[in-house]
């Protein structure tokens, strides 16, 4: 069941998730699972908006797509994962780097689940419920 | 009482004696016939007086030889060699004149030489000893000023060998045998590069050139830089030559891979490129195509995504190889840090740590240091505690501070900025990168903001000893005599002087090798141009792959325990082989220690068919087979002081019999055995004592 917030938050079996990617195909590719959840996700692009746009009303999850090296997503990684605004909010990083020192930061920035793309969609399904069932 | 008549009076003396003796014994020996034999008979008496005469005039006679071989001859013999040994071997010791005490005032007068040589000796010495301490703290001051030089340099004579070498030029040339004093530089590297530029530089005017030079082994390609040294510096007016080695073939490997990588990654991508654009048009012009074009197009989309994997993790592996690093102490990178923020910089607090880091020293103190000023700057904290720990196979630096966490925005915008002070145009970022590796701020568990760094290659290390490690790791070696030796592989004729030694001793499971028993030490030094070379020691325990028996720990110390996981004969052995290249072998009676190593000379795949100079048959050249010859006799007639704690340890003899027999070498120049083939033969002349160590060890 679905609900749509003030701000457009969608929330998934009473959550909320905010998806945030740069890339629209992936973007449309990750809703897209988030639907076969039985859910749907606002999603944004990553601009000096919206990170006021979620303090205002923070998602109970937080899925950033990380192409790259994205300075400005990484930004935004931490101040989520860093900041108390969000401390109840869980992140789920999804990064298309091999390199394990880009996983390692993205732990440390805070997230809560770690993704690498080419997408698995068994294990982002199987990720996003695990993280989902805390407010369940 | 007869000590103190005069030697001549003595002498006088003793042929009286011996003439009145015979006088005695012939005139008592025909009152003997005559009394005794018949009256009618004289000529029967007589010739029993004389037979009985003649035989005690003989005993008499050999009485009176033996007392004079005794207290003449071999009194005069032990006199001479103590005499040598002091005059040529330059032994201190006091004199022992009691067994020329019947030679008058021979003993005493030569004491009295000796003493005078002795005190004049000691005035030298101490002028000497002065001397050759400020040119040892010169030598121990370069020697660390050179040890301290990352590339490898290697000094070669006219006649290419080696007069110098470092201790980066040791670790280049690994593959190939450990660089050595006198040893061709030719068995290290390959000939023809540098006989090309060396013929080329004496030819011309130039002095230096740059030249790509393999090892023997082709393990490696150095880029060598060769710069001719002339004046004292060479044979006659031909120039000897510095190498200054450096490693490239990891830069040329890496160039290889990256070009391969780039050839691979644009021959790859061609095709699917080419079938999606084909697949593309196609969809276009053909709509009614779509259901086949759509399963193409995802076919050749998921190659393409395949084939960008593939490339971005080859490319990740190796990112951090490109660029050049060095190893670098964790303690002096902080040092290097604090320098950088100056005295009137944030407080830095720093525990000891004992890591050496694989960086780029130089771009990450101007990073953190930066990082750090940022930090000041924006007022996040005035104080900060720099740890580097282990963080297996790397390390993890992370600079802490009371007070909030660096925002990432100006983490990144600092790490955007040129290095300062760097003449290259790269950006922190870059630097990163090219380690592979990425700073975060990050908050620490006990509460502290932090900046967090990891490193990928570190290494445990030791507490730095200022006296001696840094040299001992890393030796510098040479002898600048060698650059005036000219050459030749033919030990006949050599002198002694110029001939290069391997001394060794072995400890062993028991004296039997036929019998089973195994080494389980084997030590060695050289001697080059009479000279013992510090830095080429050889002192390894070998595992004899059976027990060692209670007796034999009894002597030597060496236990079970102590040997196990150390490497086996065949490896100890071939390494030793090495060492003894176109050398002498010196041992203390060498047979035993050679009877192993012949024993073992299939496992270890080399003959040890040299020459052997034996110090118990040279001891027996010098100062007779009747005296004593054992390690500690001679130590203690030249005056070598073995340390307790060093007697019976393979170093300990090894030195000691290195010593003694240094000390011997004047002495057989004195007796006119100054050639190779001249102490060869004397040593053959002294073969029944040869044949009786042999045969003591079966």
């Amino acid at each position: 069941m679905s609900l749509k917030s003030e701000n457009g938050t969608r929330a998934t079996l009473g959550s909320k998730i905010a998806l945030i990617c740069d890339t629209p195909a992936v973007s449309r590719m990750f809703e897209a699972e988030i639907a076969a959840l039985g859910g749907g996700a606002r999603p944004m692009r990553y601009e000096p908006a919206t990170l006021e746009a979620l303090r205002a009303d923070p998602p109970d999850m937080v899925v950033a797509v990380v192409m790259g090296r994205n300075p400005a997503m990484q930004c935004l990684c931490q101040n989520i994962g860093q900041s108390d605004t969000f401390a109840r909010t869980r992140l789920m990083v999804v990064q298309d780097s091999n390199r394990a020192i880009d996983q390692r930061r993205a732990e440390a920035l805070g997230a809560d689940v770690q993704l690498k793309l080419p997408l698995d969609a068994a294990a982002f399904r199987k990720a996003a419920m695990e993280v989902l069932a805390e407010y369940a | 009482m007869l000590t103190r008549l005069s030697l001549r009076l003595r002498v006088f003396l003793f042929f009286a004696a011996l003439a009145l003796g015979a006088v005695v014994v012939i005139l008592g020996s025909l009152w003997f016939a005559a009394s005794r034999g018949a009256a009618d008979n004289p000529a029967s008496a007589l010739m029993t007086g004389g037979i009985m005469a003649a035989f005690l005039v003989t005993g008499l006679i050999i009485t009176v030889w033996w007392l004079f071989d005794e207290n003449v001859a071999k009194a005069i013999e032990r006199l001479s060699s103590e005499l040598r040994a002091r005059t040529h071997a330059t032994v201190n010791a006091q004199m022992d004149t009691n067994p020329a005490r019947y030679l008058g005032d021979l003993a005493p007068a030569a004491g009295a030489v000796v003493e005078t040589l002795s005190d004049a000796r000691g005035k030298i010495e101490l002028s000497i000893a002065e001397q050759t301490k400020r040119l040892e703290e010169q030598t121990a001051q370069l020697g660390a000023l050179l040890s301290d030089v990352q590339a490898g340099l290697v000094l070669c004579s006219a006649a290419h060998r080696l007069v110098f070498y470092n201790g980066p030029a040791v670790e280049l040339l690994q593959g190939t045998g450990r660089p050595r004093l006198d040893r061709s530089v030719f068995d290290l590297l390959r000939e023809g590069p540098i006989q090309r530029t060396y013929r080329r530089l004496l030819a011309s005017d130039e002095n230096d050139a740059e030249l790509l030079v393999s090892t023997t082994g082709c393990s490696r390609v150095l880029a060598a830089h060769m710069r001719l040294v002339s004046g004292a510096l060479g044979i006659g007016n031909v120039p000897g030559y510095v190498l200054t080695l450096r490693d490239v073939s990891s830069d040329l490997r890496l160039h290889t891979e990256r070009e391969r990588l780039l050839s691979e990654t644009v021959n790859s991508l061609r095709a699917p490129a080419a079938s999606l654009r084909a697949l593309l048009d196609m969809d276009e012009a053909h709509p009614e195509l779509e259901e086949r074009l759509t399963a193409d197009i995802r076919r050749e989309a998921m190659e393409l995504t395949a084939i960008v994997q593939s490339v971005s993790m080859r490319h990740d592996a190796r990112q951090d190889m490109w660029w050049p690093m060095q190893d670098v102490r964790a303690s002096h990178l902080i040092d290097a840090l604090r320098g950088q923020l100056g005295d009137d910089g944030p407080s830095i607090s720093a525990p000891t740590v004992f890591l050496q880091l694989h960086c780029d020293a130089f771009a990450l103190v101007n990073i953190l240091a930066a990082l750090i000023e940022r930090a000041v700057e924006s007022g996040l904290a005035k104080a900060f505690t720099i740890d580097v720990t282990d963080d297996s196979p790397g390390a993890l630096l992370t600079i802490g501070w009371q007070g909030g966490l660096m925002a990432m925005e100006m983490l990144l915008a600092e790490l955007d900025e040129p290095v300062r002070d760097s003449p290259l145009a790269v950006t922190g970022r870059e630097i990163l990168d090219f380690h592979n590796t990425d700073i975060w701020p990050q908050r620490l568990k006990d509460g502290r903001a932090a900046l967090v760094l990891p490193l990928h290659h570190a290494q445990r290390t030791t507490p730095i000893d200022l006296n001696a490690s840094k040299i001992a790791e890393r030796p510098t070696v040479f002898d600048f005599d060698l650059l005036n030796r000219v050459p030749d592989g033919s030990k006949s004729g050599k002198r002694l002087r110029d001939l290069t030694y391997v001394v060794f001793d072995t400890e062993t499971t028991g004296l039997d090798p036929k019998g089973g028993d195994e080494i389980v030490q084997l030590a060695a030094v050289r001697l080059v141009n009479g000279k013992r070379v510090d830095g080429e020691t050889l002192n390894q325990f070998v595992d004899p792959e059976r027990s060692i028996p209670a007796a034999s720990t009894k002597v030597h110390g060496i236990t079970d325990e102590m040997v196990a996981g150390a490497p086996t004969i065949d490896v100890v052995g071939a390494r030793f082989h090495r060492i003894c290249e176109h050398a002498v072998l010196v041992a203390h009676n060498a047979p035993f220690d050679m009877a192993f190593f012949h024993k073992q000379a299939d496992r270890i795949g080399a003959r040890f068919d040299h020459p052997v100079f034996d110090t118990v048959l040279l001891s027996a050249i010098l100062f007779g087979q009747g005296e004593t010859h054992t390690l500690d006799a001679l130590a203690d007639r030249f005056g070598v002081v073995i340390p307790e704690e060093d007697r019976h340890t393979a170093l300990g003899d090894t030195i000691a019999t290195a010593e003694v027999f240094q000390r011997m070498i004047p002495m057989l120049e004195a007796r006119g055995l100054d050639t190779f083939d001249a102490v060869l033969e004397a040593m053959q002349k002294n073969s029944r004592l040869l044949r009786e160590m042999k045969a003591r060890i079966g």
